[in-house]
């Protein structure tokens, strides 16, 4: 199964000179848009934020929940 | 005659310079900067036994612009226009050109200051104006840091959105700086001007962006913290309009 990529949230606008794309803020960077450290760094500077996804089982319980409130 | 840029830089003449005050280019009332100042006093810490001066600086910063003169202009938008009614509170930056104009890459002085004075007097048979420069209260903070930067922008009109090549500044840097952009010439059309900033010069990110739009002759300075990467660039986005700015930025450290 091919790997997933990480998603990032554009905190801050940005661009790649080399692909011309421009993200802006509230836009989802993925792993490959942008050089690995360039997304290493950002995440340090804030101009990303990783997105971590709640998985499915953990859905389905607290929509499980809330109908049995 | 052209002037030759030196390989070893040495090339920043006074004929070169570029004082802007606010909106308006006073490069040509300019006469005299006594002293761009950016300097530590020190703090005497010498021992009756010592036989050298010895001291610490005192970890004030002293930054203004001290001894400036101008030859009285009463045109429109000139030094007299300008600079009477002191106190006045100004944007200010001076670019340092290099064997021609102020180009992007070029040192500049920047502030946001009050003009302490505008004393009038003569000079042989030439009447003059007078002042200092000294940092504004509320940006003091930002010049405890460094008013010496560059030209990101230099005063070259605007018909298409831009973006300038990046200013290496060879390393980053994590305590902030402050920008400032003259908006020179407006024909009231409307843009966005923004600072990105990269670590390689080819993933840029906005580091801040000015309020003013362009739609009129303004100045404005942002002030900003945190991380600035090595290299920064002018971004200058076109809804309508020609436009003339001049930005400068200095890091703080």
């Amino acid at each position: 199964m091919a790997k997933t990529k990480q998603k990032y949230v554009a905190v801050r606008g940005c661009e790649n000179d080399r692909t011309k794309k421009r993200y802006e803020p509230g836009d989802v960077v993925q792993d490959g848009d942008f050089p690995k450290r360039t997304i290493t760094n950002w995440l340090k500077t804030g101009v990303l934020a990783k997105i971590t996804s709640m998985p499915e089982k953990v859905l389905g319980n607290k929509t499980k929940q809330e109908e049995d409130v | 005659m052209a002037v030759a840029v030196t390989p070893s830089g040495k090339d920043k003449l006074l004929r070169n310079m570029r004082f802007y005050v606010g909106a308006y280019d006073l490069s040509g009332d300019t006469r005299v900067f006594g002293d761009m100042e950016n300097a530590f006093d020190p703090a005497d810490i010498t021992g009756v036994s010592e036989a050298v001066f010895n001291f610490l600086s005192a970890g004030e910063r002293l930054v203004g612009i001290r001894g400036y003169q101008a030859l009285i202009n009463d045109a429109a938008n000139k030094s007299h226009a300008r600079l009477k009614d002191a106190p006045n509170t100004e944007v200010l930056s001076v670019l340092f050109g290099g064997g021609g104009a102020p180009a992007i890459g070029d040192p500049a002085y920047l502030l946001s200051a009050i003009q302490m004075q505008d004393d009038r007097g003569l000079d042989g048979n030439v009447n003059v104006l007078s002042a200092d420069f000294i940092p504004y209260a509320i940006d003091y903070s930002a010049y405890a840091n460094n008013p010496i930067g560059h030209v990101l922008h230099p005063a070259t009109s605007l018909t298409a959105t831009t973006t300038t090549a990046g200013v290496d500044d060879a390393a980053q840097s994590t305590k902030g700086g402050v920008g400032n952009i003259h908006i020179t010439v407006s024909d009231a059309g409307t843009w966005a001007f923004k600072i990105q900033d990269s670590a390689n010069d080819a993933d840029w990110a906005d580091l801040v962006a000015f309020t003013v739009d362009g739609t009129a002759v303004t100045s404005e300075q942002v002030v900003i913290a945190g991380t600035v990467e090595r290299y920064l660039r002018i971004v200058a986005t076109r809804t309508s309009g020609i436009v003339t700015p001049v930005v400068t930025f200095a890091r703080a450290y």
